[in-house]
């Protein structure tokens, strides 16, 4: 760039007029170790834009934290949806037996079902596990014929079993 | 593409600018990067809506504005941290007089914008050392392009006015 050309881009510059472009060749200009006399005085501002520029956040254990935080945070998400779908569908498949097999009034039946479904949407995974358990514990005492059912419940029982909130 | 991958590609690499943009309203190292953690896990908070922000980065640097200027009302205070660590001056190849000089003038021009308007020092912060453009700048301090303009006029106007005062001498 011409002596000429560095002299009307800085007078835009202070004037705040100045192009990104002509600003990012300002920064290239003022780069180089010799100035002229004439652009002494603006030097110290655009060496100090430069080192600026090269600041960084130089943490190298950043990334893997940030990502082991939100990672973590996914999986613990995604357990639980899993638990509260389980526990919801065993709770179904509980209250539907019971109004099958019981003389209980159906509307009584109805709003038992709507409590416990309101339970197990509201509740986090550890609530909504300890709610299903009983369920079963209690279902699978009643149950004594139908091996469909039971098959399917014992599957389902053997899952929650297995879930362990202390990992989780 | 999953979204942690998505996060990885789209909000990670931009955590330098977060960095610079807090630690220059912070002036501490160490809470700049607690804010830009707060930002990140900010933003994957609210992954769901990644996809309706087009500029990314703009939004990114929004939140770090807001999350900074709030640090900094709440604590009541102002770092001017010393120098010596900011800058990598030893990588240089100028001589040990230069060196000191240099410094001594980064330490002298950094003061100044230390003691500028938050608005100033951030407009000086978004164009003159990150290179965005006047729109995105509005959109990231939430004020439009005219005032922007005038932010950034006044600030390069005391900086100028101070370089002048200091080679007159």
């Amino acid at each position: 760039m011409t002596h000429k050309e560095i002299h009307s881009y800085l007078e835009a510059f202070w004037r705040g007029e100045s192009t990104l472009e002509q600003e990012a060749a300002l920064k290239s200009y003022f780069e180089e170790q010799d100035i002229p006399a004439a652009f002494k005085q603006d030097q110290p501002y655009f060496e100090y834009l430069l080192k600026e520029q090269a600041r960084k956040l130089n943490n190298p254990a950043f990334d893997q934290k940030l990502i082991k935080h939100i990672g973590g945070g996914t999986k613990r998400l995604m357990w639980t949806n899993f638990v509260k779908m389980a526990a919801g569908l065993s709770l179904l498949i509980a209250v539907g037996w019971w109004y099958q097999h019981s003389d209980t009034h159906p509307e009584a039946a109805i709003t038992e079902l709507q409590h416990l479904r309101q339970h197990t949407v509201d509740a986090d995974s550890q609530a909504a596990y300890e709610l299903a358990r009983e369920a079963l514990l209690m279902l699978s005492k009643g149950i004594s014929q139908d091996s469909t059912q039971l098959q399917q419940l014992e599957h389902l029982k053997q899952e929650i079993k297995d879930f362990d909130p202390a990992k989780h | 593409m999953s979204l942690i991958a998505d996060f990885q590609t789209r909000v990670l690499p931009v955590k330098h600018k977060l960095y610079r943009f807090a630690f220059r309203l912070l002036g501490n190292g160490p809470e700049a990067e607690d804010v830009v953690q707060e930002v990140m896990i900010k933003i994957w908070n609210k992954r769901q809506e990644m996809h309706t922000y087009l500029n990314m980065e703009a939004w990114c640097m929004r939140l770090t504005k807001n999350l900074s200027l709030d640090r900094l009302r709440a604590q009541k205070r102002r770092k001017m941290d010393s120098l010596p660590e900011k800058f990598d001056i030893a990588a240089t190849t100028a001589s040990p007089e230069r060196l000191t000089e240099t410094r001594d003038t980064l330490k002298w021009v950094h003061e100044i914008i230390e003691l500028l308007p938050d608005k100033q020092k951030i407009a000086i912060q978004l164009r003159d050392i990150e290179g965005y453009s006047y729109k995105e700048i509005a959109e990231i301090m939430e004020i439009n392009i005219n005032q922007v303009k005038v932010n950034l006029f006044r600030a390069r106007k005391r900086v100028k006015e101070s370089l002048l005062q200091a080679t007159s001498y």
